[in-house]
């Protein structure tokens, strides 16, 4: 069984049919067939939704039976809000992290894989098992390794170190890295595997040319590969930063936003002023604000690598 | 297949090899045996193999866990979930890409939208209205959760494979005489293979490791899926790791087993259907 | 206060009449009482035991029990609450400051009034207040809670160390223990709630001792926690961590970590809730544990010590089964079934009881309890669930030199007048 071949981004675009057709219209893609899925998505998603960014103009807790219109001051208030301001960098500096980080990985990753396919199959299979493995259970592992008893610091001090040698979930800074590690080590794999199948969609012939040419590597990297994977690198980064961007159960888990707010994120700070402060309504507009961010960044970030893509071709 | 990293030596990618080995391998083989240690052990050498394997931490995080249930849960969510899914969406899909009016193409950027919508915002209205409609505590407020949920994505991956699907076999079974049901059911579902693998692939896993809507919808109650099952648990016996990890490892390994099987089209689902 | 043996005699009389009525009646069953009710983890096994005597007293009862992790238990809670989907039997928070404390859910109309019920009456008088919000009592509590040091017997003995009652004797206590080469005190602070703690421990002789009615005056808006014995308390917490009283990395361990080390020794003792005795004894594999309060003063006088209502129960008030409900709440009032669930805690009973105070782990403290030097766990008396949020925080930042103790407080000022 072989690999589907993956559809790429480059699709033609659709036959326009013309507007009343004397046979049914559009081959009989009958408007009837549409309608589960609109309203599953209608019913689950959307009026939740709009009924929710309501409560973002109220003042609810979440509990009362009474609650009072204020207009934008919920918005007001985020704004000025230093702990939503915090949350903020912290989610950009998280999805910025771990893009980068898994990008750089999955591809070196996947450059070491196309290298001998055959005989690497285990290390793809290896390497993609952590994708799988639920975020809890990955996060509560990895909260027990890097505790300051935890098995990397004793391998650390094995080696060496002090005792207790890096506080990996106390120290402010550090907390941020340990997220960003546990995240990308258990979603390298996606990238990696993208990558992988892009790296095989470039021609042999290509690279043959190149040979014959006496092109280096790094040289054939630069010219052939990585140009040619810029369909890959639009989804990967788009995919990461996206996630990055909505990052929770890690965060969740693995430091509950602290030490302090070091590592509070749009998503739990949305969540704990919902259920643990019990501030509703002031949740939704944070949520509302956040979904405006989350879709500005995605968007822009898709439109300017779609154009790169395009460029390059 | 020659490509960049083949002149840096068989050295070099060797000790790459193991590296990356080592990454992801190393955390696993704690995991699985860190959960056969008792207390002191782990504090002493939590590094090498069990010295007197606690296996009872296995029986009792099973129990404890009530791991069974929420294994029978979480299957039963998948299922059920992914069967409206992969109907639904790519039927919407299909409908969506083929009509190709402005009508079509707005409902279909209105729907792809929803990826961006975190879930917070509708959250307890979602939630009031399935109270009134009794399904809280049921797995069924999960599956309708989903079917709504993984829409905008599911659409979006049918999409995209069938815009770049030639009409010439729809336009065949047409001529053939064909209703539109027919067109979809013979020949296009079919055509769709790859996508859908793809799709119940994606759908699949999320649904599986998904954690706080289940944990809302089906706290303490006995269809708790996996997820919240496994959180209860540590929450409840923190202090005990070799029993917190051996419940972990069960947890995990219904998803490790399926992946060993599946390996290829799980990554051939993950590879394709997102570069779609 | 003390409490009041008559109480207690009637209490066991009434206990006695009522098996003799169960038992006489063996052939007129008792009533089955089926119900649901969801508590926090901690408490689980304790819940089940009482659970357990229940159904011995109204055989064939059917009773659902569920427990949940203390964050995860507010956020479901709460929306079950909202939607009505709530359990019969709900555990709830006395007082106030959390988001599933009894006067944020009992005066919204999601908690049953329980007023009229017969053991009202017995609540002891520092904690009626934290029962009822507007006039109403809405749960019953279960247990008291006490913030204290829980030492390890052995370590103090080997140490040769004398318990401490005066803060000049405490650093003395943690430099012996020092030189001792064991860690004075286990801290976990990468765990939010134990952040509180020491704060907790040190508040009611820095604060309380010379303004009783603090609460009050914050309430009123007279007095703020920056300028008060506040800032005493938080400037005597980071100087245990200067001097090297706490372990290395207290924003690194956690809650569990820090119970480990004292059970195994590494550490002499922790500041934590009475609750987590039984648990420390787990790691430990023994029970020479005990339990002496904090010393937050200089003036032996003046220390008081945070005690507080730790836990209680509440009737949802859209429960379809009340009865059932009701009498378990009544049930849980009971003397023996509240020293039960306090025993299995590591707690004391909320309704006092002779027998439960004579358990050598809180000989120590004993005295504190029995001459009312307990103060209400501060968070009770904040008008808000934030507060309690910023200080848990805030506490972090301090350990990581990120925030100022004068800026600490402000922003909880800030927290408890937000609206």
């Amino acid at each position: 069984m072989t690999m589907s071949s993956p559809v790429t981004a480059e699709a033609p675009v659709p036959t326009r049919w013309p507007a009343r057709s004397p046979r049914k219209p559009s081959g009989g893609a009958s408007w009837w067939f549409v309608l589960p899925a609109l309203l599953a998505y209608a019913a689950v998603v959307l009026l939740p939704s709009a009924g929710g960014a309501v409560f973002a103009f109220t003042d609810w807790n979440g509990l009362a039976p009474e609650l009072a219109f204020i207009g934008g001051a919920n918005f007001e208030r985020a704004f000025r809000d230093p702990q939503v301001r915090s949350a903020l960098a912290v989610t950009a500096v998280f999805a910025l992290a771990i893009t980068v980080l898994q990008n750089i990985i999955g591809l070196a990753l996947a450059l070491l894989l196309n290298t001998s396919i055959r005989s690497r199959n285990w290390l793809r299979t290896l390497l993609f098992a952590p994708v799988v493995v639920t975020p809890v259970i990955v996060a509560y592992l990895w909260k027990y390794l890097l505790s300051s008893n935890g098995a990397v610091n004793q391998v650390a001090t094995a080696l060496g170190a002090g005792e207790g040698a890096v506080n990996w979930l106390g120290d402010p800074r550090m907390a941020v890295v340990s997220v960003v590690i546990v995240t990308v080590w258990q979603t390298m794999g996606v990238a990696m595997v993208i990558y992988l199948a892009g790296l095989q969609n470039i021609p042999e012939e290509l690279y043959e040319a190149a040979d014959m040419d006496g092109a280096s590597s790094w040289t054939k990297f630069r010219l052939i590969s990585f140009p040619l994977l810029a369909p890959a690198v639009t989804i990967n980064v788009v995919l990461s930063t996206v996630n990055g961007l909505k990052l929770f159960d890690q965060v969740f888990v693995l430091t509950s936003g602290g030490p302090g707010y070091a590592t509070e994120t749009l998503s739990t700070l949305v969540y704990k002023t919902s259920f643990i402060v019990g501030e509703f309504g002031y949740a939704t507009a944070i949520a509302l604000a956040m979904t405006v961010f989350v879709a500005a960044v995605s968007m822009g970030l898709m439109a300017w690598l779609k154009g790169r893509e395009a460029h390059v071709h | 297949m020659s490509t960049d990293l083949h002149r840096l030596g068989p050295w070099t990618r060797e000790l790459a090899a193991v590296l990356s080995t080592g990454l992801v391998a190393v955390p696993l083989y704690l995991l699985f045996v860190l959960s056969l240690k008792d207390q002191a052990e782990m504090t002493r050498q939590p590094l090498a193999l069990p010295t007197a394997p606690v296996w009872s931490n296995y029986s009792r995080a099973y129990a404890e866990a009530l791991l069974g249930d929420a294994f029978m849960s979480s299957v039963a969510v998948v299922l059920l979930s992914l069967i409206f899914i992969v109907l639904a969406g790519s039927l919407g899909a299909y409908v969506l890409v083929r009509r190709g009016s402005r009508l079509s193409n707005a409902i279909f950027f209105v729907v792809v939208a929803g990826m961006v919508i975190p879930f917070q915002l509708g959250m307890i209205p979602l939630y009031q209205a399935m109270a009134k409609a009794e399904l809280v505590g049921s797995i069924w407020s999960l599956v309708v959760f989903y079917s709504g949920v993984q829409m905008p994505f599911t659409v979006f991956l049918y999409a995209g494979f069938i815009r770049a699907m030639p009409l010439a076999f729809e336009e065949a079974a047409r001529m053939d005489g064909a209703s539109g049901w027919q067109v979809f059911r013979l020949v296009v579902f079919p055509m769709l293979r790859p996508i859908t693998i793809t799709v119940v692939v994606l759908n699949g896993v999320f649904i599986w490791n998904d954690f706080l809507t289940p944990l809302l919808y089906l706290s303490g109650s006995e269809s708790q899926t996996i997820p919240v099952a496994v959180y209860a648990f540590v929450g409840q016996y923190a202090t005990d790791w070799g029993l917190v990890f051996a419940g972990l490892v069960l947890a995990a390994i219904p998803v490790l087993t399926a992946y060993l099987f599946l390996q290829r089209h799980l990554i051939a689902g993950f590879a394709g259907g997102i570069k779609g | 206060m003390s409490y009041q043996v008559p109480m207690s005699r009637r209490s066991a009389v009434f206990a006695v009449a009522l098996s003799a009525l169960v038992a006489g009646g063996a052939s007129a069953a008792a009533p089955k009482h089926d119900f649901s009710v969801f508590t926090v983890s901690s408490d689980k096994a304790a819940l089940e035991a009482v659970v357990a005597k229940f159904v011995e007293r109204y055989p064939g009862s059917k009773v659902r029990v569920n427990a949940a992790d203390a964050d995860q238990y507010q956020t479901t809670m709460r929306v079950q609450l909202t939607s009505g989907t709530a359990p019969d039997v709900i555990f709830t928070w006395p007082g106030n400051g959390n988001s599933l404390a009894l006067a944020q859910v009992g005066p919204a109309g999601y908690l049953s009034d329980l007023s009229s019920r017969p053991w009202v009456k017995r609540i002891p008088d520092k904690y009626r207040q934290v029962t009822q919000s507007q006039g109403k009592t809405y749960i019953v509590p279960m247990t008291e809670t006490l913030i204290g040091a829980v030492f390890n017997r052995d370590v103090i003995e080997k140490a040769g160390v004398a318990i401490p009652k005066t803060w000049t004797e405490f650093l003395g206590t943690c430099e012996k223990l020092k030189a001792a080469g064991v860690t004075p005190i286990a801290l976990g602070n990468a765990t939010p709630w134990v952040t509180q703690l020491v704060d907790y421990a040190l508040v009611p002789s820095t604060v309380y001792a010379s303004q009783p009615d603090f609460d009050e005056r914050m309430a009123a808006g007279k007095a703020k926690f920056a300028g008060s014995g506040w800032t005493d308390a938080m400037n005597k917490y980071l100087d245990l961590n200067r001097r090297g009283c706490f372990n290395k990395n207290p924003l690194g361990t956690s809650f569990e970590e820090s119970l480990q080390m004292v059970g195994t020794g590494k550490a002499a003792m922790v500041i934590q809730v009475s609750g987590i005795i039984n648990q420390v004894r787990t790691f430990a594999g023994h029970d020479r544990f005990a339990m002496f309060a904090v010393p937050g003063a200089d003036d032996a006088a003046k220390v008081l010590i945070p005690a507080a209502a730790g836990s209680g129960y509440a009737v949802n008030a859209k429960s379809k089964r009340s009865a059932a409900a009701l009498a378990f709440v009544d049930f849980l009032a009971e003397e023996e079934t509240m020293n039960l669930y306090a025993k299995r805690i590591g707690s004391l009973p909320a309704f006092p009881s002779a027998t439960a105070l004579d358990d050598p782990t809180f000989a120590p403290i004993r005295p504190f309890v029995e001459s009312g030097k307990g103060v209400p766990f501060m968070d009770q008396r904040w008008p808000n669930a934030k507060v309690q949020q910023v200080h848990f925080a805030v506490v972090q930042e301090l350990f990581s030199g990120a925030t100022s103790v004068g800026d600490a407080l402000g922003r909880m000022d800030a927290a408890y007048t937000a609206k």
